[in-house]
């Protein structure tokens, strides 16, 4: 190989491999934007979608799925959540299209299939053609061992696509579960290539000060960053949001101000009672549909006794029962819904509630996030408010909250800035140009460096 | 033989240095056939820490394999340049192997890995020294599991000695056409605690006399407990901060140079292998601690650099060491 060579194959950018498709041949149910970023992923043949929660990730999935199989004529599977396969059978119906849900590959039909990620030893990866990954963030809370099963088993499916909400843009490990599930780099590459390890934990790493606009220009060669439509260029419109409003309901308790994470624990069981007495008063009172989030399962417990017609979700159901009482509660049958947000926190569709209670906070800010976007998203028409019941001595839990959740504003607007610009852009046309290395002066050999008189 | 004739971003070309902006690969390819007296270079540790975003730096690279092939195509280049006879001396260290990254913790062999390229591109392997770093200096840095004082307490097993520089020397076969000799020995010494002794010239100039004479007693006693110290397996003795200042070098969001090259080990080996008025080379010039180095020293110099703010302070630099030279010319005239 010659050293140009060499020096083009080092280069990162993906070249497209998918195929081209007019805008005017993706389904008009779909929004302007995306139509374009579902025209852009098939044109990459792999990538992913980072889109905030009610952007119709579910529709563009359906969308490009079927156009892989129109343009292969291969079956393509998709994977998401529990429950919200069901949900995701309904939108593409909305389409006009079939999605076939299964449980194993006896199941599969000529087209779209869907199954849940609890399902994937049922089916024979290597005869599809096309693999979509809902909420592909789970793969994070997956061991180690399914995370690799999952991305090996599609290692060789020709084309790919993952969709998830934004990661935190210091979330690389996320990225580069991405980028390996879609064979753009192996995750270990991506950190050797724009990071470094630099303190003592072996886990930590830091993305390198030089690479950091390279490594998001490689980002968004594979991966579409939005929050609205609007970070790409587009209008709002329907997207702009009712008013979410946030209640801190602080119970008082007795005991000692909690400091550590162990005496926060301590905390919230010895205030448990109080905590649900407040939230079944407040319940009660109403005839509303409520999602009540909860965190542990004697909390679980407690709460469906206490509030009127409350169906309880929780870990130890079998997935059958689960999958039946959230598309009931999507449906209005179930009026009250007890969970973790860790259960029932993703990929629904919960717009027909607009009160939610938090009786037990997890300390996790991502799994908040997304449980008050299961209501809080496109399509819900009411302002939705959110109780968030704490008790007095488990110190300022809804302040840490808040200070993650600005964090995590402040993390993403700087992960769009980065990205919006290389990929509206990309987005409408799909080239690049990668030209940094400009040498145009010939060398010039000053007279006192010449070659020895001597045979070599 | 006339070289490709090849491009090159930008360059200041004098009558002592040439300095080349531009992809060390590439720039090499223009030089002549056998014109480079010798060289001396760091060049990236493999992925350890990166320059610059450019492809072209090859401490960008996706893995160790990828660091190996870019860096033989300069490997081949080095061998064309270099006088028959005459050496190249590089400066590395092995690397710390990550879990995340390699799998394993341990050490990977970086400097064996370099050697062995040059060797499998026909140059001999002619010295290497270590160069001593201070654990203590590294674990505070790095946090080495293996270098701290607790991991003794809680395992042993994964403990580890501090990680030295090396500089490596190979050898372009054939013969030298021009000895690289020091009639007098050395009247000057590069480094910590210089050996104490009378700087006279010897008088005695008779290899045969010389045989006799031991290190320790008298005369020439200067010169070789000089060269004691250079000829050392091991340097103790390198200023591991009289480094060229670097700092003005750095744009912005720079990662810090964190490994100079000391200016002690580039004086040694510019006076062990080269005359004065010869050419030293160096394809990593970086901020230009060797041309600098080299030209206070009356050597002429070529260095190339891909990063665009290091080539301007190295040329800040290079004429520096020409402005310094003339000075003390003046003193001494």
């Amino acid at each position: 190989m010659n050293y140009e060579k060499f020096i083009k194959q080092k280069q990162q950018i993906v070249a497209p491999s998918g195929f081209s498709v007019s805008r005017d041949d993706i389904n008009p149910g779909l929004f302007e934007f995306q139509k374009d970023i579902v025209k852009w992923a098939l044109k990459r043949g792999r990538a992913a979608i980072f889109a905030g929660t009610g952007l119709g990730k579910s529709r563009m999935q359906v969308e490009w799925g079927q156009k892989i199989h129109e343009l292969t004529g291969g079956d393509v599977l998709l994977l998401a959540p529990l429950a919200v396969a069901a949900q995701t059978v309904r939108e593409g119906a909305a389409l006009g299209y079939e999605v076939h849900l299964c449980r194993s590959q006896d199941d599969v039909k000529p087209g779209l299939n869907i199954t849940n990620y609890e399902m994937l030893h049922h089916f024979e990866p290597i005869l599809f053609s096309g693999i979509v990954l809902d909420e592909s963030s789970i793969l994070k809370s997956f061991t180690g061992k399914i995370r690799n099963e999952i991305i090996e088993s599609f290692a060789f499916t020709p084309y790919r696509l993952a969709c998830t909400a934004t990661p935190a843009p210091n979330d690389y490990m996320e990225l580069g579960n991405h980028a390996e599930f879609l064979g753009v780099m192996s995750r270990t590459e991506m950190l050797s290539m724009y990071f470094v390890h630099d303190g003592g934990r072996t886990s930590q790493w830091r993305l390198k000060g030089h690479a950091e606009s390279d490594f998001w220009a490689w980002v968004a060669s594979w991966g579409v960053v939005l929050e609205k439509p609007s970070d790409l260029g587009y209008e709002d419109g329907a997207f702009k949001l009712p008013p979410l409003n946030i209640h801190e309901i602080i119970v008082p308790a007795e005991g000692p101000p909690a400091n550590t994470l162990t005496e926060r624990r301590q905390a919230r069981k010895n205030s448990l009672n109080d905590r649900v007495a407040y939230c079944a008063e407040l319940i009660n009172q109403t005839d509303d549909t409520w999602l009540i989030w909860c965190d542990l399962n004697d909390e679980s417990d407690a709460l469906t006794k206490a509030i009127e017609g409350a169906v309880e979700v929780r870990g130890s159901h079998k997935p059958a029962y689960k999958e039946k009482a959230m598309l009931d509660f999507a449906a209005g049958d179930i009026k009250r819904l007890v969970s973790k947000s860790s259960i029932c926190g993703f990929g629904m569709n919960f717009q027909v509630c607009n009160r939610m209670a938090f009786v037990g906070l997890s300390d996790s800010f991502e799994q908040i996030f997304q449980a008050i976007r299961r209501c809080w998203r496109f399509g819900q028409t009411k302002p939705v408010d959110v109780y968030i019941i704490t008790a007095e001595t488990e110190g300022a839990v809804l302040e840490n909250i808040k200070r993650k959740e600005q964090d995590f504003k402040n993390m993403v607007d700087e992960m769009v800035r980065y990205t919006q610009g290389i990929l509206s852009e990309s987005i409408r046309s799909s080239e690049r140009e990668m030209t940094k290395y400009n040498a145009e002066k010939h060398l010039i050999i000053p007279e006192w460096l010449r070659s020895e008189p001597i045979a070599s | 033989m006339n070289p490709l004739q090849v491009n090159t971003v930008d360059q200041v070309i004098t009558e002592e240095y040439a300095l080349y902006l531009g992809d060390c690969v590439e720039v090499t390819k223009g030089l002549p056939d056998n014109s480079i007296h010798y060289s001396i270079f760091s060049p990236p540790f493999s992925s350890l820490y990166t320059y610059s975003n450019n492809e072209r730096d090859m401490g960008n690279s996706r893995n160790d394999e990828e660091f190996m092939e870019h860096f033989r195509y300069l490997i081949s280049e080095l061998y064309r340049v270099t006088i028959p006879g005459r050496l190249v001396s590089f400066h590395c260290m092995d690397i710390p192997a990550m879990k995340s990254r390699d799998g394993f913790i341990g050490i990977k062999d970086f400097s064996g890995s370099l050697l062995r390229m040059f060797i499998n591109n026909n140059f001999i392997y002619h010295s290497k020294t270590v160069i001593w770093k201070d654990p203590l200096v590294e674990a505070t840095r790095t946090k080495a599991l293996g270098l701290l004082h607790k991991q003794i307490v809680k395992d042993s097993a994964m403990c580890r000695q501090g990680l030295p520089d090396y500089l490596i020397t190979v050898r372009k076969p054939g013969d030298n056409p021009e000895p690289v000799s020091h009639p007098d020995g050395f009247s000057r010494f590069y480094g910590e605690n210089e050996p104490e002794a009378p700087k006279t010239k010897p008088t005695l100039k008779d290899s045969q006399k010389h045989k006799t004479i031991s290190l320790a007693k008298t005369d020439p006693v200067y010169s070789h407990h000089v060269w004691r110290r250079y000829a050392s397996p091991v340097w103790m003795d390198i200023r591991q901060t009289n480094t060229l200042q670097y700092r003005s070098a750095r744009e912005e969001k720079d990662e810090k140079h964190i490994c100079p090259l000391q200016l002690d080990v580039i004086a040694r080996g510019v006076e062990l292998w080269s005359n004065p008025g010869d050419v030293v080379f160096s394809p990593f010039m970086g901020i230009g601690s060797e041309g600098y180095q080299a030209v206070l020293m009356g050597r002429r110099f070529v260095g190339i650099e891909l990063k665009e703010s290091y080539f301007k302070i190295a040329a800040n630099n290079l004429k520096m060491a020409v402005d310094e030279l003339n000075e003390i010319d003046e003193l001494l005239s």
